[in-house]
């Protein structure tokens, strides 16, 4: 008996196939079978090509269970770039994909925990809602930390 | 294949990806991210967010965990951090004992500390030495709490009921517990009549939710922190006079691939 296939469908329209075994990994994805049986496509609006590609190359891996952990973490490593993480972290959270989205998320961390105030607002593409004397102020309280 | 009836994935914003990369981040870094925008700060500050990050310093992720001496002078009253891995000195900007004429430190338990000022009726200071908030804590109404040298207070933290709680014993063997959640004292009834507190016991532990001090005499007492009950374990005869002191540890095997360090404290 062939396996089971699902088609995935990103947010530009991009096809991809996988198999079911596989495309469950994604809580999400799971239930969605569970409902209303598979052989179908699933949109994903909100993903887009390239982030889909990622997840499906991430869930498509072939890891033994205990060597998991060292491939998501090289995995995001690889794919250091701040707004690459922050959508795969997006589409992980969407897909529910525990593993990836914690991963994701932590190298995001460790990339901005030495930012300037500047910079964390430049790579996450944040507005400075605060005046010059409010941050003086936070600073000054907070001198320590800085 | 046909596309099947339209599947609405949940609505999840993207303030959730931000949640989860803040709550990995040192406190450090989060003291000054509050400076990043209002949204930030509202985040940081919130009792949701303190508490995902606390539990994952203390439980997930120990990466972050800045051990820090911290430098307690008492006349007057001053205090420095060390850290343990860089030997850098810190002083905070805002230290709540400043005025006292003698101080004394107690244990600390995730990032909070306690400080005792102990000129007549004293004030107990909860303090966070990381952000510099302070909380001047209600004083029990038995003034026996704080007279020396039965002072001693054991700050700890309950799970079960989110709160952190302080214990105390006077010298006529009434212990005290403070809740944080409440901010006040109340009196634990012991049925061990023969345990009462020894006067001046200041060797607290802690272990697996269970504090251990001294009883009268050659005594040790446990309380269960979840239960409140108070028992009482046997200790070995004396070795003649003096004092004996309390020290509570989790011993392991000693590892065969490390044989400097054969136990691990």
């Amino acid at each position: 008996m062939s396996k089971k296939t699902l088609t995935l469908m990103s947010k530009d329209k991009q096809l991809f196939n996988i198999e079911e075994h596989l495309a469950v990994q994604s809580v999400t994805i799971r239930n969605m079978v569970k409902e209303d049986g598979a052989s179908s496509v699933i949109p994903l609006p909100r993903v887009d090509s390239e982030t889909l590609a990622l997840v499906i190359e991430y869930l498509n891996r072939q890891q033994a269970p205990e060597e998991d952990e060292d491939y998501v973490k090289k995995f995001v490593d690889e794919r250091g770039e701040i707004p690459t993480l922050l959508e795969l972290a997006q589409a992980a959270l969407d897909l529910d994909i525990k593993k990836l989205m914690d991963a994701a998320c932590m190298k995001v961390a460790d990339l901005i925990k030495d930012f300037t105030l500047e910079e964390v607002r430049e790579a996450l593409r944040i507005e400075n809602d605060r005046t010059p004397e409010e941050e003086k102020a936070i600073r000054d309280e907070f001198q320590w930390a800085f | 294949m046909a596309n099947r009836k339209k599947i609405t994935l949940p609505e999840l914003s993207p303030e959730i990806v931000l949640f989860h990369i803040l709550s990995k981040l040192p406190a450090k870094s989060l003291l000054r991210f509050k400076c990043v925008c209002k949204q930030w700060r509202s985040f940081l500050t919130s009792p949701l967010f303190a508490k995902t990050h606390l539990h994952r310093v203390t439980t997930i992720d120990r990466r972050h965990h800045h051990e820090k001496v911290i430098f307690f002078h008492d006349k007057p009253p001053n205090f420095q951090t060390i850290d343990c891995e860089d030997g850098s000195l810190a002083k905070p900007r805002c230290f709540p004992f400043a005025g006292y004429a003698l101080l004394v430190a107690f244990n600390s338990v995730n990032g909070l500390g306690i400080g005792i000022n102990t000129r007549e009726l004293c004030d107990i200071i909860l303090w966070n030495p990381l952000t510099g908030e302070y909380k001047t804590l209600s004083r029990p109404i038995d003034t026996k709490c704080y007279t020396m040298p039965v002072m001693s207070f054991e700050l700890y933290y309950t799970s079960c009921d989110d709160d952190y709680k302080i214990l105390t014993e006077t010298i006529d063997g009434n212990v005290y517990i403070y809740s944080l959640k409440s901010d006040s004292w109340r009196r634990l009834k012991s049925t061990l009549r023969e345990c009462i507190p020894y006067a001046g016991a200041g060797d607290h532990n802690l272990l697996d939710g269970k504090l251990h001090f001294r009883g009268h005499g050659y005594t040790i007492i446990v309380l269960d922190l979840k239960t409140e009950k108070l028992t009482k374990i046997a200790v070995p005869p004396a070795y003649g006079h003096g004092e004996f002191m309390l020290m509570v540890v989790r011993l392991h095997a000693p590892n065969p691939l490390n044989p400097i360090n054969p136990l691990t404290f």
